[in-house]
């Protein structure tokens, strides 16, 4: 008696192999996609590349996401300067890049949607669920991505927490296709080398390949001016201009969004130094400003993946630390004076607050913090993201 | 496929996938799951249901443009129709602000059209070129090769 639904299933997904021939209706006919650019040589190579730039775009997120959100083990530290620009350059530009490849690789397999017979086997059943968290996780990366650099946001989710795993989700499912897959690469590579173009009078193979990777290069060229000084004056479709914002510099969150008034900045503004010192400080703006200045030319690199640079003024972490007494190999967590939101505060690690770039800026290019930047006072280290270089500074607490 | 390779790399990228969906989970509070798989699925819904549909319609009408200017004309429409796609978000302005005009500083319609302005220019040379080069190698050539290959008629799909 127990046995009779489990013969029942068992009978069904037969039936799910070995569908009746009359439902092949449609595109699901045989030679329905008539393109010789549903090609496997093609898709195989646009497979790679889309395997690479994923790739990319996966290790740089992961990093970004250790630097912000650091474990036990992970320790980021201050130098090179610019490497968490380069490599968060490195993560959107790929990203935009990689838009024209993912729509070429969805429209050269798309034949393969209405595949006949839909499933062969339980393996076959395995690798076509996969693809699902594939195609949407793509598309949700690419899109969720390109919206956040353009500070939209249509949904209700927070987007890093949101952004991150869904990359999990993305990568797993990678693994999964190219386990699928691998085996076929190599094969249609390795044969149809040199192979001459299939017959036809639209787009040849390489014509096909020769538009999504000049469509792929005119995206950067015409986008990663944002991060890349030489190409500037080029980033006509970027985001951001590094030249554009209050004192020619851009800002991501502005004093009025952050809930920061003059009340808060006014004359009784003091700089707190807390937590594990011997002597915990209070300074007024004038005090900060009779201390030793130092000056610094840094980036601010964003996670939106734009950078500027500019020469930063001010008083340098460690130089307070010493004077509150705090130990050598302390922490040290940056608190703003913005009340709420998931940036008020950021942490220094050891190396990072006695880097002597490190600062507490009062001066940007040589004039007085704007407000939106950060007056009276923000954090500027070396290779740290841009949310983690707190502005309107109110405390450095110890630990 | 590779049974073996393929069952190993399914576990593992589905332990990679579960790692995902419980981190998902833990951090509900930022996620919202049930929001963020609206988004995850939609994608590749609105992919599937239209966005492949039209392409396939203005590919059926490709069908119909003559030989030589076929090929560069559907490069063209591709590049051009990726790039506006691009763009879309930061044209409509979505993410401005009016406390912060350092975001979105750009004028992208006029970056827009000036990128396909030069997309259109580069087509245009591709589909002169191939038009010159099917007058040198005269029609005879031309039909010639058209019966080597059954005048196999590429209908765009």
């Amino acid at each position: 008696m127990r046995r009779r639904p489990m013969v029942r299933m068992a009978r069904g997904v037969t039936r799910l192999f070995d569908p009746p021939a009359g439902a092949r209706i449609g595109p699901l006919k045989e030679g329905f996609f008539k393109s010789r650019l549903h090609d496997e040589r093609l898709s195989a190579q646009l497979g790679i590349a889309l395997g690479v730039t994923f790739t990319i775009c996966f290790v740089t997120g992961l990093l970004s996401h250790l630097i912000q959100y650091p474990p036990a083990w992970f320790t980021w530290p201050p130098r090179p300067a610019g490497l968490y620009r380069l490599s968060q350059g490195v993560h959107v530009a790929t990203g935009i890049a990689s838009i024209p490849l993912l729509l070429a690789k969805l429209w050269v397999v798309y034949p393969h949607f209405w595949t006949w017979p839909p499933v062969r086997n339980v393996l076959h059943l395995i690798e076509r669920i996969s693809l699902l968290p594939l195609v949407g996780g793509s598309i949700f990366l690419l899109f969720s991505g390109l919206a956040n650099i353009g500070l939209w946001y249509p949904w209700r989710f927070f987007f890093p927490a949101g952004h991150y795993s869904g990359a999990w989700i993305t990568i797993g499912a990678l693994i999964v296709h190219i386990g699928a897959k691998a085996t076929l690469t190599r094969r249609v590579l390795a044969r149809d080398r040199g192979r001459s173009e299939a017959p036809g009078d639209g787009l040849s193979r390489r014509g096909f390949l020769g538009v999504v990777g000049g469509t792929a290069g005119l995206l950067t060229l015409l986008t990663v001016g944002q991060t890349f000084r030489p190409l500037n004056r080029l980033a006509i479709l970027a985001p951001r201009r590094p030249d554009v914002g209050p004192q020619g510099f851009p800002v991501n969150k502005s004093a009025a969004s952050a809930k920061i008034t003059d009340d808060h900045v006014g004359p009784s503004y003091r700089l707190l130094v807390t937590g594990a010192v011997t002597t915990a400080l209070a300074l007024s703006l004038d005090d900060l400003r009779a201390l030793p200045q130092h000056e610094a030319t840094l980036p601010i690199a964003c996670v939106e993946g734009w950078s500027a640079e500019a020469s930063w003024r001010g008083v340098r972490v460690a130089e307070l630390l010493q004077r509150a007494g705090a130990a050598p190999d302390a922490d040290v967590t940056v608190e703003s004076l913005q009340a709420s939101g998931l940036y008020k505060a950021s942490a220094l690690n050891a190396l990072q607050a006695r880097d002597p770039d490190t600062l507490l800026a009062l001066e940007i290019n040589g004039e007085t913090l704007h407000i939106d930047h950060g007056y009276p006072v923000r954090l500027i280290g070396p290779n740290r993201p841009g949310v983690m270089q707190t502005k309107w500074v109110e405390k450095l607490v110890v630990s | 496929m590779n049974r073996r390779v393929f069952i190993v790399m399914a576990m593992l990228g589905w332990g990679v996938m579960a790692f995902g969906v419980l981190g998902l989970f833990h951090n509900s509070a930022r996620t919202h799951p049930g929001e963020w798989v609206k988004w995850f699925l939609g994608g590749a819904l609105v992919h599937d249901a239209v966005l492949a549909p039209v392409v396939f319609g203005v590919a059926l009408l490709l069908g119909r443009v003559p030989r030589p200017w076929k090929a560069s004309l559907q490069g063209g429409l591709v590049a051009a129709a990726v790039v506006t796609l691009t763009v879309y978000p930061f044209l409509r302005g979505y993410g401005r602000r009016s406390d912060n005009l350092s975001v979105l500083p750009n004028d992208y319609s006029s970056g827009l059209i000036r990128t396909l302005a030069v997309i259109a220019v580069v087509t245009a040379g591709f589909a002169a070129g191939a038009w010159w080069r099917g007058r040198k190698s005269g029609e005879v050539a031309g039909a010639a090769a058209a019966s080597l290959v059954g005048d196999r008629r590429d209908e765009g799909l």
